[in-house]
């Protein structure tokens, strides 16, 4: 199975949001920065699903930020019962955590020449600093999702992007 | 043969992926229409925010390949609409067709006017003028799309 998560950005709030899926409630701030693609704008832009890591059984998490996040679960739902598929291979989460838009604009703020490292450090501080928060949301937001536990096995992660 | 699903996309799913995914099923001719056409076609300008993603079936093109539209909420789709499909493993099912940049400033304007505020009364002249100076465009788009896909 294939998950991902969206949200306005891929490499903010769902990147915390792909650990706890994967790892359950604790995510420190090491397993943050260990993410090669957090706070990455650049990856960001492209609008292209960021692999994140597989667990032990071989479901595989993703990230995307787009600007119609609020939409991916539909389209993508949209597409598989047009092609007839029953049980889709890709699991769409929308992650919308309160505040998160003033993060997002402090990394888009990032790609300023001179100043942009700046503010794309305020972002990450801003995002590391609300860890305790967006856990708490995303857990709310994955057990909302997968209310019988059916969640992706509490194991470490065995590949890397 | 192996059918294809082809899927016309833009903002809101109203104007120009209306206007090519039939001209692709040939419900539109080549040459311009006349606006009583247009406004007969049944989604021409009259979806709204719960169209929004969904998958509209246009009809058959003349090689029975499916035709859909979608309303997006993003004009710059096509990399994640690709993508997801594939995370789907359904790659060789679609072929997306994004007709964004065939909107031109005045189809834009009337749009916002016609569907995001809800006064076709006003926007509607505007989105006719529009649509039909993008014509011949979605035209060439659809031969284009037609002969890279399907050979003609």
């Amino acid at each position: 199975m294939n998950y991902l998560l969206v949200g306005r950005s891929g490499v903010l709030e769902t990147i915390i949001a792909a650990l706890v899926l994967l790892n359950g409630a604790e995510v420190s701030v090491e397993d943050i920065n260990q993410v090669g693609a957090f706070a990455d704008i650049n990856r960001d832009k492209k609008g292209e699903p960021i692999f994140i890591k597989a667990d032990q059984v071989g479901n595989k998490v993703y990230t995307l930020g787009i600007s119609n996040y609020k939409l991916i679960s539909k389209i993508s739902t949209e597409l598989a019962r047009v092609a007839g598929q029953e049980k889709p291979n890709l699991t769409v989460i929308t992650i919308e955590i309160k505040g998160d838009n003033i993060t997002y604009y402090l990394s888009r703020l990032g790609t300023l020449p001179i100043v942009g490292s700046l503010f794309l450090n305020l972002a990450k501080q801003r995002l590391l600093s609300r860890r305790p928060q967006i856990i708490n949301a995303c857990k709310d937001i994955v057990y909302h999702r997968f209310p019988n536990n059916i969640m992706l096995v509490s194991a470490k992660p065995i590949r890397e992007s | 043969m192996i059918f294809i699903k082809f899927v016309y996309f833009d903002y809101g799913g109203s104007h120009s992926s209306v206007l090519a995914a039939n001209i692709h099923t040939n419900n539109l001719s080549k040459t311009k229409p006349f606006k009583e056409e247009l406004i007969n076609l049944p989604l021409f300008d009259k979806t709204d925010a719960s169209d929004e993603g969904e998958m509209k079936y246009i009809g058959l093109d003349e090689n029975q390949h499916e035709v859909y539209l979608i309303g997006t909420k993003n004009g710059n789709f096509t990399n994640a609409i690709n993508n997801i499909t594939s995370l789907l493993g359904l790659t060789n099912e679609y072929v997306f067709i994004g007709t964004m940049p065939y909107v031109n400033l005045i189809l834009r304007i009337g749009g916002f006017i016609s569907r995001g505020l809800s006064m076709p009364f006003i926007g509607r002249p505007l989105v006719l003028a529009g649509v039909l100076a993008a014509y011949p465009a979605l035209v060439t788009l659809v031969e284009r799309v037609k002969l890279e896909n399907i050979g003609g």
